[in-house]
């Protein structure tokens, strides 16, 4: 077991080690920074001291011992555009993500756990067929174009009601974060919804299907007691997995929706840190999404060999 | 790691459906970008300032019907929306093409060699699936710019997401392999004395054909969304072109009063996208009963 854990750890450590080479070459791919920084008709002398003072002209292994060192200090050096520190920026844009992304997947939970324990229990019937249906519209809907048009349907006057705000997060009081929440959140849960809907589903007949089940139901156990208690208690585990790992993975996803609604977090701060080519700021960014990910995976691999021994020793 | 991988939920979905409707929108939108010139009824750059902002159905004075309107340059909705349906369909078909290329040749050296072979192979793909995708994709095409090669491929958003992409295929490709490599015809072929590499090709590849095939298909669609969502953010195809992320795009901050010129592009990538994954579905339950589930 304790050799389980370590081996993926190392390998954790392994994957974050390659992450941070390419992010790091990400921010070397333009060429020379100072093309960037400086304004275009500065001289080549103060291109020179500046690459100086950047460290550019070490050769290139160096400058990537520094950044790493440097980064696992905590230190992710300085927005190029703003002159403040990155962690300061992703410390004032992170929870807004993250209340975004945490209502979206409360929203997702919401539709796809009930439509898809009702749709394993109505198998084959007409319900379990609107069910589906629904799980391939979820992942075939660009949710750019989902947003604007929820915009359109529900926060611009022109059917006489305008229930939502367009864009930005709220300010003053929980009713008016929730209220600034809702369209952007259905928009990315939406979306993420039918993932978790089909594993619900198929975790769920999979329960249903157990010996357990038939007994609960021969001995004459009320129907909603045999689906949520002894059913969904069971089938639940892959699919609080899964949410984990999706709140993981779609910490990355929200720069769409974020841009559609005018969102003030991490996503937005990324998009407008790449077109000002401030590679500081996209470097962290990237390099925390991916740790987030790397780490809940490694949470999930451990978890799951604790509870699921063959795990172990498949390995 | 990443045992409860992406690929794997994609692959968690049956439906059982008719494909022809799904197929005829898809061969559509392939006719719509082979003809696009013959079909079209005008030109998708052809700006017209009197034209501006009109609603789906306005006649101009030469007598051009307008079914979809136009946007704030005066150019035809419904041809550029023809015209768009290149650019989705030529960056799906070449990413398609590179990550399946890619990921089928990994996974085959990383399930038949094994051993650090495999571990390495296996951990470079970690690495690529631990990449937050859309961020890594919005940079490599701003740094590389907006290029057309013969009007037609944005190289750069090709190389991009097929880059990104390989990773799915490899990891499924190698699961497989693993299966496989255990059969007794292996085991002949290489007492018969056949090289890795022929056994690979000749022996081991024919049977991961049809799992190769449902993974193009279910990744088809992830593909268009992902290019309309980097022509949606303004990266990697110039302005001007007609693209339906970017259509989109134009459309969004005059939704209140011109809706149509969101609305249409919008429905365009949904169909589309939609037909793939029925047909997919469908490929994948004809193909391959293994990945069926319950």
């Amino acid at each position: 077991m304790r050799r389980f854990i370590l081996s993926r750890i190392l390998q954790a450590i392994l994957v974050m080690l390659a992450v941070s080479v390419i992010v790091f070459f990400l921010g070397r791919l333009s060429g020379d920074p100072t093309d960037i920084l400086l304004p275009h008709d500065a001289s080549e002398e103060s291109h020179e001291r500046l690459r100086d003072h950047l460290g550019l002209d070490e050769p290139l292994h160096v400058q990537y011992w520094i950044f790493l060192t440097d980064t696992l200090q905590g230190d992710f050096g300085e927005s190029v555009k703003s002159q403040r520190p990155v962690m300061e920026l992703v410390k004032e844009k992170w929870p807004a993500t993250l209340e975004l992304t945490g209502a979206a997947i409360f929203i997702s939970l919401l539709i796809a756990l009930p439509v898809g324990v009702y749709s394993a229990v109505r198998r084959g019937g007409f319900f379990d067929f609107l069910a589906r249906l629904l799980a391939v519209f979820g992942q075939s809907i660009p949710s750019f174009w989902l947003g604007i048009m929820l915009i359109y349907i529900f926060a611009v006057p022109q059917f006489g009601w305008a229930i939502f705000p367009t864009h930005g997060r709220g300010e003053d009081g929980l009713w008016d974060h929730i209220h600034h929440l809702i369209l952007p959140a259905f928009t990315m849960g939406w979306y993420l919804s039918a993932g978790i809907m089909r594993l619900t589903r198929s975790s769920m007949l999979e329960v249903l299907d157990s010996d357990y089940v038939k007994l609960a139901r021969i001995k004459g156990v009320p129907e909603y007691k045999v689906i949520w208690k002894h059913g969904f208690k069971n089938a639940a585990l892959p699919v609080l997995t899964y949410s984990v790992m999706i709140f993981a993975l779609v910490l990355g996803g929200t720069v769409i929706t974020e841009m559609v609604f005018a969102w003030p977090g991490m996503g937005r701060m990324v998009v407008d840190a790449v077109y000002a080519r401030d590679f500081p700021v996209v470097q962290t960014t990237v390099l925390l999404l991916s740790a987030v990910f790397v780490f809940a995976n490694l949470l999930v691999d451990i978890l799951y060999s604790y509870l699921n021994p063959k795990i172990r020793i498949a390995r | 790691m990443f045992r409860i991988g992406i690929n794997k939920l994609a692959l968690i979905r049956k439906f059982p459906v008719n494909p022809g409707i799904p197929l005829l929108i898809v061969l559509l939108c392939i006719v719509m970008a082979i003809f696009a010139p013959y079909i079209a009824p005008e030109s998708p750059t052809k700006q017209s300032l009197p034209n501006q902002f009109q609603e789906p159905g306005y006649v101009d004075k030469d007598g051009t019907k307008h079914y979809l309107g136009t946007d704030k340059f005066g150019r035809d909705n419904l041809s550029r929306i023809i015209y768009g349906a290149r650019i989705s369909l030529v960056v799906a078909v070449l990413t398609i093409i590179i990550a399946a290329f890619i990921g089928t040749l990994l996974g085959l050296v990383a399930g038949y060699y094994g051993g650090w072979v495999d571990s390495l192979l296996m951990r470079i793909t970690d690495v690529g699936l631990a990449l937050p995708l859309i961020l890594v994709a919005l940079v490599l095409a701003v740094v590389y710019g907006a290029e057309l090669i013969a009007d037609l491929i944005p190289i750069n958003v090709v190389l991009v997401i097929g880059l990104l992409l390989w990773p799915r295929f490899a990891r499924q490709i190698r699961g497989e392999t693993l299966a496989i490599k255990e059969q007794d015809y292996i085991a002949l072929a290489r007492v018969a004395g056949c090289s890795p590499m022929r056994i690979m090709i000749k022996h081991i590849f024919p049977n991961v054909i049809p799992t190769l095939l449902v993974l193009c298909t279910l990744n088809v669609g992830y593909v268009i969304l992902l290019e309309a969502s980097l022509s949606f953010l303004g990266v990697g195809v110039p302005p001007e072109t007609p693209t339906w992320g970017l259509m989109v795009s134009d459309g969004k901050g005059v939704i209140a009063t011109y809706w149509w010129i969101s609305l249409f592009p919008g429905l365009a990538i949904m169909f589309l996208v939609l037909s793939l994954n029925f047909f997919g579905d469908w490929v994948r339950d004809k193909l391959d009963p293994k990945l069926r589930q319950v």
